[in-house]
This record gives C-alpha cells, sequence and structure tokens, in this order.
C-alpha cells in the first residue's frame, strides 16, 4: 500500500515555541503529533527566509544547490517533490496566492491558491479551504498534500476569544493556539494509519509585537488613495514610492524612539529576520513526523536538518532516491538505529526592499553553519569579514561572538563550511530534467521493454 | 586503401567471452583485428552508442542518464556519421528507436522494430542495395542476442517476482544465454556472405563490437546490465575485419570511444577540433609491442538495482593496470579489485589508507573534472 503523505508548514514557528518549557500555547493536537510521533528538538532551517527554506523542503538540496531565492526566478529550478509524480503519487496544495507558490506548485496536479490581503488566516477562510480540499474526493491516492499556513506572519489582531492567557502568554503564541484548532481540524480529515503527517516551519522568528505594527500609517494611506483617486493612472507608481519611502521613515523614526527604553534581550527581540542576524530564533524550528511508517515515538534531540525531510519523505513512501540531493533521510532514527551528526548549513535571506530593490544582491550577506557545539557564519563573499562564531554549548542565547578570541575553531569550521560548499552542483548538473521530459523518455523505455 | 566502405555492426549485449562460441565471428577474428581488451564507456546501448558517435564520454556527450536521451549535445559535436558523409561517404543506419543513437549526419535514418523484424533478410537486401552507392558508411543494430535474453530470462523472472531464484542459477543463465549464440552465428554469416557476393568484402572495412557486456547473475542487484560496473558488463569487444591488413590480436586495454578516432583514420579523415574528442586512433596500438594499454574511465547509472539513478550517472569505475577502483555515489562506496588475481571481482581489497589507491582516486577526479561529473564526494564530513 502506498501510504499519502500531509505537510505543514507554519511560517515564522520558531521550535521553542512548539516545544519545550517556553511554550505558552494551548496545542493539543500538535502536542498528540509529537507524543505519537518524532519530535526533532535541533531541527535546523537552510535560512531565515521563506524561499530558501521551503526551496529546500521541495528538493532536499542546499540553497545554493536549489538556487530558489527572493531575488531569483525560480520557475526553472527544479523541484524533485514533482518527480514523485513519476512514482504514482498526485501532488495537492493549498497556500497563499503569490508568485512564488504559484510557480512552486506549477507541476501540482490540484492547488487552491488563497487570495487575501496580506495573507488570509486560517480562521479567515484558509484553514476552510485545507478541510474542503482533504474533504473532497477529488483527490487521488495515493497523494501528497502540501499546505503552508502564515497566520503568525500577519499583524493583525485575532478574535477575542483567544486572547486569553490560556492561549499564551502573548500574541505570537495565541495565534499559534488558533493555528493548532485548525491543525485539530485537518487531521481529523485523514486517515493517519495510512497517511504520513509532516509538520514543520520554514523559518523561525523573532518575537514581534503583532499588535502594534510600528509601520502602520492608515491616515497617510487614506489621504494618497484620495490623491490617486483623481490622479491619472501613469501617476499611480510614483504614488506607491512615494508612500514607502514616507512610511520607511515614519517606521524607523518609531523603532528608534521604542528601543531608546530597552534593554539588551528587548532589542534583540525587535531584530527583523534578512538582517543578518542568523541567531538560533530563526534558524531552529520544530520538526514532526507522526502517521504512517513512524511505529514508536520519541523526542530526538539531535541536530537535524531541513534538507533531511525530503529524503525522509522518500523513504518512508518506498521511492527509490534517484536525484541529487544533499540530505539524509531520518529514517534511522524511526528504526532506533544511530544516524551520522552532520553540520547545518544555512545562510541568510536578502532583505526585501520594494522602494530600491536593486541595491540589494540576489542572495542573503551570510552564509555559514551550526554543528552542536557552534555556530559559525561569515561574508558569503569573503570569509574574513564579518566572522562570527558562538559557543552554543556555554552560550546558548549566542551573545558573545568568540570569533576573535578562538582562530582555531574558526579555521576548524570554515573547513567544514567549504567542504560542504563544494557539494555546489554545476550548472550542468543541476539543469533542470521536466518532469515531461522524464515521462518522455520512460515512454521510450518502455516501449523498448527496458521499463 | 584498397577499402572504400565502412560496416560497423553492434551485437547488442554481446558478451565478449561468447566470441568463440559464436563459429563465424570466431573465424572473422582469426582473420581480423580482433582488439580483446575494450571496455564500453557506459554498460547500456543509449549512453554506450552515443560515446561510439561522439568518441567521448557520456558526460560530455550530454548522453549521461538513461533519461538524457533528448540531451544529446548535437549543436556542439560532430558526430561519426557527421564526419563521414562530410567526407562523401553515403550514411545509413539501421536501428531501434528515434533516439537510440544521434540521428545527425545520417542519409539514410532506419528504424525497425525488434520483435517482428528479420534482420538477417533485412540486412542482407540494405547491404545489396548499399552494392550499388560509391562509398557507404552503414552502422547496424543487431539485436536478437538482447531479445531473446530478455524473452528467455529476464521476462520470465519478473513474472516470477522472484530476484533471488536469478542470482542462483547462474549456470542456467548461462545456457540460455548460449542458446542465443546461434542466431548470432546465422546473422555473422548472413553479413559475411552477401558482402561476399556482392564483391564487398574486400573493399569494405567491417567492423563488429558489442556495446555492452550482459550480466547472467553474477552480481546481486543486476540481472541485465546498465547498473554496475563490474567487468561482465563492461567486456566488450571489437573485430576489425581490414581488407589488407594482416590478422593480429590487440590485447592492450582500449575503450569504445576509440572507435571514433580509429575509423576516421582508417578512412583518412583528419579530425578538426580534435582536442574535443577523448578517444585516441586505435591503430598506434596495431604492430607496435611497446604500446601500453589505454586507462579506461567507466560510467553508469541504472534504471534498477540497489541506487536508481536513470536521469544522472552514479557509479564510477578506472581500470588501469589491470587494477579497477570503483565508486558508487549514491552509497558513497568504494571498491578495489585486482583483476588478475580476482577476475571475477569477488574480493573487494579497497582500503583508505593505501597510497596506491589513492593514486587511482586522483585518476578518478581527473576524470569527474575533465566531465564536469559532480558527485557526493566530500559532502560528508
Amino acid at each position: 500500500m502506498k501510504c499519502n503523505v500531509l505537510i505543514i508548514t507554519i511560517d515564522s514557528l520558531r521550535a521553542d515555541k512548539c516545544f519545550g518549557p517556553k511554550k505558552t500555547a494551548t496545542t493539543p493536537n500538535i502536542d498528540g503529533l509529537i507524543k505519537n510521533g518524532f519530535y526533532f528538538t535541533q531541527a535546523i532551517s537552510v535560512s531565515d527566509g521563506t524561499y530558501e527554506s521551503l526551496g529546500s523542503i521541495l528538493t532536499g538540496q542546499h540553497p545554493f544547490n536549489h538556487n530558489i531565492s527572493l531575488f531569483e526566478n525560480h520557475s526553472n529550478a527544479k523541484i524533485n517533490f514533482n518527480g514523485l509524480k513519476l512514482n504514482g503519487y498526485h501532488l495537492y496544495a493549498t497556500t497563499p496566492d503569490n508568485h512564488f507558490f504559484q510557480t512552486l506548485t506549477s507541476e501540482f496536479d490540484g492547488k487552491d491558491i488563497v487570495s487575501g490581503r496580506p495573507y488570509l488566516r486560517t480562521f479567515e477562510g484558509f484553514g476552510e479551504k485545507i478541510v474542503t480540499r482533504l474533504s473532497s474526493k477529488k483527490m487521488k491516492e495515493p497523494w501528497i498534500y502540501f499546505t503552508h499556513i502564515m497566520d503568525l506572519h500577519v499583524s493583525k489582531p485575532i478574535p477575542n476569544e483567544f486572547t486569553d492567557e490560556k492561549y499564551g502568554s502573548d500574541t505570537f503564541d495565541q495565534r499559534l493556539s488558533i493555528i493548532d484548532v485548525w491543525i485539530g481540524k485537518i487531521l481529523a480529515k485523514i486517515d493517519m494509519e495510512k497517511t504520513l503527517v509532516i509538520l514543520s516551519a520554514d523559518h523561525g522568528e523573532f518575537e514581534p509585537n503583532l499588535d502594534n505594527d510600528i509601520g502602520s500609517v492608515p491616515e497617510l494611506q487614506k489621504t494618497l488613495r484620495g490623491i490617486k483617486s483623481i490622479s491619472p493612472q501613469f501617476m499611480e507608481p510614483v504614488g506607491v514610492k512615494l508612500f514607502v519611502s514616507i512610511r520607511e521613515k515614519i517606521r524607523k523614526k518609531r523603532l528608534k524612539k521604542i528601543q531608546q527604553n530597552m534593554n539588551e534581550n528587548e532589542m534583540r527581540r525587535m531584530t527583523e529576520r534578512g538582517h543578518d542576524k542568523l541567531y538560533d530564533e530563526c534558524l531552529r524550528i520544530p520538526l514532526v513526523f507522526s502517521g504512517f511508517g513512524i511505529k514508536s515515538s520519541q523526542v530526538v534531540d539531535q541536530q537535524v536538518r531541513q534538507i533531511d525531510i525530503f529524503p525522509t519523505i522518500t523513504e518512508v513512501i518506498g521511492i527509490p532516491q534517484n536525484v541529487a540531493i544533499n540530505g539524509t533521510s531520518l529514517v534511522p532514527f524511526f528504526q532506533e538505529k544511530e544516524i551520522n551528526r552532520l553540520p547545518a548549513y544555512f545562510e541568510g535571506t536578502p532583505l526585501q526592499n520594494q522602494d530600491q530593490p536593486q541595491l540589494y544582491e540576489k542572495f542573503g550577506k551570510s552564509i555559514g553553519i551550526r554543528t552542536p557545539d557552534y555556530k559559525y557564519y561569515r561574508s558569503r563573499h569573503d570569509s574574513s569579514k564579518n566572522v562570527r562564531l558562538f559557543d552554543l554549548k556555554n552560550d546558548p542565547f549566542e551573545k558573545k561572538n568568540i570569533a576573535e578570541s578562538n582562530p582555531e575553531i574558526v579555521v576548524d569550521m570554515e573547513k567544514i563550511l567549504q567542504n560542504i560548499q563544494r557539494t555546489k552542483q554545476s550548472t550542468k548538473t543541476n539543469e533542470k530534467m521536466s518532469y515531461d521530459e522524464i515521462a518522455k523518455a520512460k515512454k521510450i523505455l518502455g516501449e523498448l521493454g527496458y521499463i | 586503401m584498397s577499402a572504400k566502405n565502412i560496416i560497423l555492426i553492434t551485437l547488442d549485449g554481446f558478451r565478449r567471452d561468447k566470441v568463440d562460441l559464436c563459429s563465424s565471428l570466431k573465424a572473422l577474428k582469426e582473420r581480423s583485428l580482433f582488439f580483446s581488451r575494450m571496455k564500453t564507456a557506459a554498460p547500456y546501448t543509449f549512453a554506450s552508442l552515443h560515446s561510439i558517435f561522439s568518441g567521448m564520454y557520456p558526460a560530455r556527450n550530454g548522453v549521461d542518464g538513461y533519461y538524457k536521451l533528448f540531451r544529446f549535445k548535437k549543436d556542439e559535436i560532430t558526430t561519426l556519421a557527421q564526419l563521414l558523409k562530410e567526407n562523401n561517404y553515403y550514411t545509413i543506419s539501421e536501428t531501434l528507436h528515434d533516439y537510440e543513437l544521434p540521428s545527425q549526419g545520417f542519409d539514410e535514418y532506419n528504424v525497425f522494430d525488434e520483435n517482428t523484424v528479420n534482420l538477417k533478410k533485412r540486412h542482407m537486401e540494405l547491404i545489396k542495395r548499399l552494392s550499388k552507392k560509391e562509398r557507404f558508411f552503414a552502422f547496424l543494430h543487431f539485436t536478437d542476442v538482447h531479445v531473446h535474453y530478455v524473452r528467455e530470462i529476464i521476462q520470465k523472472y519478473e513474472k516470477s517476482e522472484n530476484d533471488d531464484e536469478y542470482y542462483k542459477l547462474k549456470k542456467e543463465n548461462d545456457k540460455k544465454y548460449n542458446a542465443s549464440v546461434s542466431l548470432c552465428d546465422e546473422y555473422v554469416s548472413t553479413i559475411i556472405k552477401t558482402l561476399q557476393d556482392t564483391g564487398l568484402f574486400e573493399k569494405t572495412i567491417l567492423i563488429f563490437i558489442s556495446d555492452h557486456g550482459t550480466s547472467i547473475g553474477e552480481k546481486y542487484g543486476e540481472k541485465f546490465y546498465g547498473v554496475f560496473v563490474y567487468e561482465n558488463t563492461i567486456n566488450v569487444f571489437c573485430i576489425m575485419h581490414v581488407p589488407g591488413k594482416s590478422p593480429q590480436v590487440i590485447s592492450k586495454q582500449c575503450s569504445t570511444i576509440d572507435l571514433y578516432p580509429t575509423i576516421a583514420e582508417l578512412a583518412g579523415i583528419q579530425i578538426e577540433n580534435k582536442s574535443k574528442i577523448q578517444g585516441e586512433s586505435l591503430l598506434r596500438l596495431i604492430d607496435n609491442p611497446s604500446a601500453k594499454d589505454r586507462e579506461v574511465f567507466v560510467e553508469t547509472g541504472g534504471l534498477y538495482g540497489p541506487w536508481p539513478s536513470p536521469e544522472k550517472h552514479n557509479v564510477f569505475c578506472v581500470v588501469r593496470n589491470n587494477k579497477k577502483l570503483i565508486y558508487n555515489d549514491t552509497p558513497q562506496t568504494w571498491e578495489f579489485y585486482d583483476l588478475i588475481q580476482d577476475p571475477c571481482e569477488l574480493k573487494n581489497i579497497y582500503q583508505e589508507d593505501s597510497d596506491e589507491i589513492l593514486n587511482y582516486k586522483k585518476r578518478l577526479y581527473h576524470y569527474f573534472k575533465e566531465n564536469e561529473i559532480v558527485t557526493k564526494l566530500n559532502e560528508n564530513v
């Protein structure tokens, strides 16, 4: 029997918000998945950005091999996930509506692209879309269903009933409690006996004050909308630029004012992703495997990587691994076997600047590795610049950069980083082989009796 | 040179160790140049034939995977057929499929159905027709042995779904394989007789090769070929009857990619942009006692087996001084064999810290670099 696969990624869900002593959200459904499956407490994302991270989940490759990034045209990227169709799987998705998700799922058999500004949250209709899709008879088995939930990314008020402390000590956790309600509804629609369920995140997050969007300028928006209605259409781009520029100035001014009275920890919480601050808050993600193929349960503290998700799925569902990937299957854990400890490669995501995107590079500024003992990262283009080394055992909050005082560790970590970089596939090897091309080749091989 | 025409015939999957069982082939061998230690560049038909017609290893010509049928770099490569056509040969091929080998350069590219065709009759008539041409190059694909093996052995095991049984019955498999040799014998006899009857035999360079060997169950995981790079599937041969040349056994190791420059030299054609061709003419091995073995590099990626990899080759080997280093990229494992002491490759004598093996590794890396082959080496630290 071929099992089904359900993959849920929750945008910005950091690991300590999902499991462990710091968790305050009420999440009986996620807890149930963890209790009955394998939970990895030290799963490391490839990036603090969604594009790179989801690219790695769907390819099993490092970002420098899948080349999916915010400013890179990823429509030609080879999504290894799509290859599972060749093994009889049907791919379905429910995702937010933007170009990235559109192209990422372009070869899927069926999908719901859900519009909404900035993104529709589970309780605003997104969850219902997922439940409807899973309830419909349109999904052919065996299926793989992927959804990406944006609730934690949206700084708009939540329903009053969830603002109670029992749902979490802050807005972030309360939002997670809402998501959990919908996860319960989603799980109710599937047969866990024949479905492998994976719950994870694209990346983590610092702890922004979601109740107070410091970039919010409703009066200015209202004024500019009024001007827009009486202006010729060709003036619109000028108006948009003007608005973005003014809003950014206001945001920075407000931020400066807020930060004046903050201590170090509070300042850290205000850090924004995409600014070359690759702390564990934004790299350590939850990772749960539950359901089909998971016959026992365990909380695993060994470091694993986001790129390991894809090969784990293919092994559980019994599909031979015949594409170039960088990840390693985690199935040995499920069989109580040991697995090599591998360093996790990561890189920063480029900062999106709608005003002047030409000023930014296609890829983030820094690259690095995380081992169970150290985190090391430095400038993408110059190994001697912006070098940061943190002792994760003695300084888990990554407060003190020890690079200067530990040059020998820096050398060792750089060697590991360079070895990982050597797995970069040449453009030739990484050239996309479309699944149409593979299907055509398979047809010919079939006609000739090879397969 | 008296010979004007060239006929290149591939005996699909014909094992080198069966040549002497085929009396017509044996007889031809004894009056020809016989390259007894040729190895294929890739042990399956598509990649092997693209290598022969390009004179390049699979990764360089683009067809380095079963699924890479459409990836031949036709705009960058002058094929053997093109070269001969440009030098006033009438070129014709007889193949199984449009994509079996590069079609560029052929005046006629004929496709037959291997399950229904009578190749003896078809090729006899073809040769008669070609006898009226002033100068021709014909590539003929003989598939009967391959078809027999698939029908009589492989498909029966597939139906029974009993893999283990296949590997236990090597002797029986071997007998069944041998039963197909008579098909080859009849075909070779027919070709030679037709050439003699039409007066072409002394005007034609007649070349018989096999594109790859065939497993009869020697190595668990490979029921056929294309999965591994052990001797039983990479050993091939070349019988080259060149009118006017004395018979000779050339026992120096060489590769199928050497056929392109060899045929070009026999036809008296200078290859432009020679640097792209990776094969070397075999004529320097003839009448040359001081000639040395050619080092060979072989690559493959199976459609099945323990590490299927039809999109990209994942099994590689380098063979020199009668020793072979194998690298399996998917599991990242190494094997090293002494082919004199252990011709069946039963005892893996790979040692991580061996200086000798380090030299073989350097050669393997050389081929990776030269052909832009990317593997998982060095990933896990």
